[in-house]
């Protein structure tokens, strides 16, 4: 009997249907990738089955019994635990606070008592946290783990990870894909969401393809190659990855000179117009703070910062913070762009919004970026991919000449990361001058003519002729002596 | 302390203890997520409650339960509207306001009729020499709210589901529950400041009798920063200051009334401003909650 059944699951947000007759069975024990194109539905189904969406139409059974999941509380008397895709704590209370949010606790609490057991839960899965922090301090990549533990902490039998690597540094990753089997021999049931093929070839037992709403097949794993399993999921092959710009000796388009802000001790750097300068590291590495003295969020320490070639635009790392007004549609956040491009003149005349010029230039990166939504939908209707897709729309759409793009694929589908990983390509052959700052290796390899890595603050170049994952794995580990 | 000192003092306490009740239960409302302005109405409610109560009955304690009721159910039917229905709580806070000012003045006239003498209620009693029973009861509030949303379980999930109602939903904290108990409480005390204003400032009740002291309540949280401490001192700091201003007046000292009557208000936000520093309110704060799509 399998341990989840979804049948036939429907449902329909507005003009929008998300889900279109899903089905999708969990046995026992298993670990099942659920695998689709941004959009396709994949974390309403999951958000369903925790009691947070009400299906239209559909049934959902544990243990071979019809349940009406109405709650998330709900769900987790029936031991199924999510781990959202995007931040799920509540930021201005501490570590210990959201790790034990909702376990039944003593009436009294004692600070003492609280950290003393959060801190175990932590130690016990090596997450080197202050459990005093207060989560919105916590980089993104460590609330991602933070939420992994919190759920792990809670013992239950069924286990949901919405892209739970798509923020993390390889080795993270495989810390987290080693954990599953451990947890399947428990006897855990593990729903696992990821657009990297590789991982889910790595580590699970079956897969099921959503495609448009509806679960087109759900196969065994073993066997499966990873192109494969690609081609089955966009229906085509993959176009083979492409190489970096060629070294350009350009002009200098963007300079820092030892730069210092909390966090970052002594930055150097010169990008010029034609490349790709890739910066790889483990997330918390300084990456917040170089993004966001980019930005001109965070005030210069001491050192300079120049544009030779403005305009400079910033692509976010963290889509949902500082990428983009959730409660906004999707033409009211492309209109918010800082880069004061060309599009932006036409978007105003005296001063005023001209909404019908909005509505053709969103209709424009919708179609051009392949966004599912129509230009008035709020960005939090988005699906994360498609919110990503938004933030990336927006970054090139003032088509700046410097530009920072922080883990631009990051929660993309495999057709998507390599239609943007092509386009920024195409931006440096055309000229600008690209800054990538990212924690995924492949990225990093594909896309950069030159290579640092950033480490506690402090940037690395790697050698052009030792450029290989072993080197800058090292790196950003911190081992790289010689 | 000479006499003068000592009146002015008992003053203080007796202008400051409404509003450090009002505001300290407006403090757990808001820190669930939920902006009371309706709580100038439900003080009037229960002042006028404990005042009717209090009149036939002659009962301190009934009085005073009839107070924290009134104030009770009127943010019962605050939240049916906001928590349950996800309407607007300003729209909604004010309307609470205009319909406490028109019941509470017709049902007085129904109690008094024009041309009968003048009840009074019974005055809460002295716990020790000097120090009425509403200093107590503050005191006590105050401490238990203190305690409560830094040390309890249920003052984290207060907390939890101001911050950001959906995380905490998320991890089976009933949202709607929180809310509805932080509003229940924040009415009972809004009830129990209307309550002190007639069984201890004075012993009758007027039409609109609170005056604003419920915005006022609301204001002092802001600008306390949501703080416990800086709250109750800005109760404190308003009370002084509206005792000082009234004996002045009634000394005649040669300074323009209305400049007088400024003061408590200036001093107040002018401190309070300078004081509180940067402190953001709960994030969630007055923010519809949609548990499921
Ligand atoms: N609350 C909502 N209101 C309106 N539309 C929504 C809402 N939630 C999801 N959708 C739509 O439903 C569709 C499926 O979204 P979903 O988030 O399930 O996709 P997904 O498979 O998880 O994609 P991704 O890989 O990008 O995370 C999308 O088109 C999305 O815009
Ligand atoms: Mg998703």
């Amino acid at each position: 009997m399998p341990r989840v059944a979804l049948r036939d699951i429907h449902k329909r947000f507005g003009s929008t249907e998300a889900l279109r007759g899903a089905n999708l069975e969990l046995a026992p024990g298993e670990i099942h990738a659920v695998l689709g194109e941004n959009g396709a539905g994949k974390s309403t189904l999951v958000r369903a089955l925790y009691g947070l969406v009400r299906p239209d139409r559909g049934e959902i059974l544990i243990d071979g019994v019809p349940r009406e999941i109405s709650t998330p509380r709900r769900a987790l008397e029936l031991g199924i635990g999510l781990v959202h895709q995007h931040f799920m704590l509540v930021p201005a209370l501490t570590v210990a606070e959201n790790l034990l949010l909702g376990e039944p606790l003593p009436a009294f609490l004692r600070r003492a008592e609280l950290r003393a057991r959060a801190r175990e839960i932590l130690e016990l899965y090596d997450l080197g946290l202050d459990p005093d922090a207060p989560a919105d301090s916590l980089a993104v990549a460590e609330r991602q783990r933070l939420e992994i533990v919190r759920a792990l902490a809670r013992g239950v039998g069924v286990l949901i990870l919405d892209e739970p690597t798509a923020v993390l540094a390889p080795s993270e990753a495989a810390a987290l894909l080693s954990l599953l089997p451990r947890l399947r021999e428990r006897g855990t049931t593990v729903l696992f969401i990821s657009h990297k093929l590789a991982e889910i070839t790595a580590v699970c037992d079956r897969v099921t393809v959503l495609r448009a709403g509806r679960s087109v097949a759900t196969r065994p794993v073993a066997g499966l190659a990873a192109a494969e399993l690609g081609r089955w999921m966009v229906g085509e092959a993959l176009p083979p990855p492409g190489s970096p710009p060629a070294m350009a000796a350009g002009a200098p388009a963007l300079r820092l000179q030892d730069l210092r802000v909390p966090g970052l001790g002594g930055i150097d750097l010169e990008l010029r117009a034609g490349e790709v300068l890739a910066i790889a590291g483990i997330d918390g590495n300084g990456q917040g703070p170089l993004e966001e003295v980019l930005a001109g969020v965070l005030p210069i320490g001491s050192g300079t910062l120049e544009v030779l070639r403005p305009p400079l635009a910033v692509l976010s790392g963290d889509r949902q913070r500082t990428g983009l007004v959730l409660d906004l549609s999707i033409g009211e956040n492309l209109a918010l762009s800082e880069a004061a491009g060309a599009g932006r003149e036409r978007l105003y005349r005296y001063g005023f919004l001209r909404s019908s010029e909005l509505q053709r230039v969103a209709r424009e990166s919708i179609a051009r970026f392949e966004i599912r939504g129509a230009p008035d939908l709020q960005a939090r209707a988005l699906s994360g991919g498609n919110q990503q897709k938004l933030c990336v729309a927006r970054a090139l759409g003032g088509e700046p000449r410097v530009l920072v793009a922080v883990n631009p694929t990051r929660g993309l589908d495999v057709a998507a990361t390599a239609a943007v990983r092509e386009e920024l390509r195409e931006r440096a052959r055309a000229g600008a001058a690209v800054l990538l700052i990212s924690t995924d290796l492949d990225e990093v390899l594909e896309l950069g003519t030159r290579v640092c890595v950033l480490f506690r603050g402090r940037l690395t170049a790697v050698e052009p002729e030792r450029r290989t994952r072993e080197r800058i794995g090292e790196l950003m580990l911190g081992l790289g002596g010689a | 302390m000479d006499a003068i000192g000592v009146a002015l003092l008992l003053a203080t306490l007796r202008l400051s203890v409404p509003l450090a009740i009002a505001a300290m239960g407006e403090l757990v409302a808001e820190r669930a997520g939920v902006l009371n302005i309706g709580i100038e109405g439900m003080m009037l409610a229960g002042a006028f409650a404990a005042f009717a109560v209090g009149a036939t009955t002659g009962s301190v304690g009934l009085a005073l339960a009839a107070g924290m009721l009134a104030g009770a159910a009127l943010a019962a039917l605050f939240a049916l509207f906001v928590i349950g229905r996800n309407s607007d709580p300003i729209v909604c806070g004010m309307a609470i306001n205009v319909l406490a000012l028109g019941v509470t003045g017709s049902a007085y006239r129904v109690l008094l009729p024009a041309g009968a003498s003048t009840l009074t209620s019974p005055v809460m009693p002295e716990v020790a020499p000097g120090v009425n029973g509403f200093v107590l009861v503050t005191a006590l509030q105050v401490a238990t709210v203190v305690l409560f949303l830094s040390r309890t379980r249920w003052g984290l999930a207060v907390r939890a589901v101001g911050e950001s109602a959906e995380a905490a939903h998320a991890q089976g904290v009933r949202v709607l529950r929180t809310r509805w108990a932080a509003t229940i409480f924040g009415g009972v005390c809004a009830g129990l400041a209307g309550s002190s204003l007639v069984l201890w400032l004075t012993d009758t009740f007027v039409e609109g009798m609170t005056s604003g002291r419920g915005f006022i309540a609301l204001a002092l949280v802001l600008f306390g920063g949501y703080r416990p401490g800086r709250i109750v001192l800005g109760a404190l700091l308003f009370g002084g200051a509206s005792a000082l201003q009234f004996r002045l007046q009634a000394r005649g000292v040669e300074i323009p009334y209305n400049l007088l009557l400024m003061t408590p208000y200036v001093l107040t936000l002018v401190v309070l401003t300078l004081f509180a520093g940067r402190a953001k309110g709960p994030a969630d704060l007055a923010r519809p909650f949609v548990a499921r799509e």
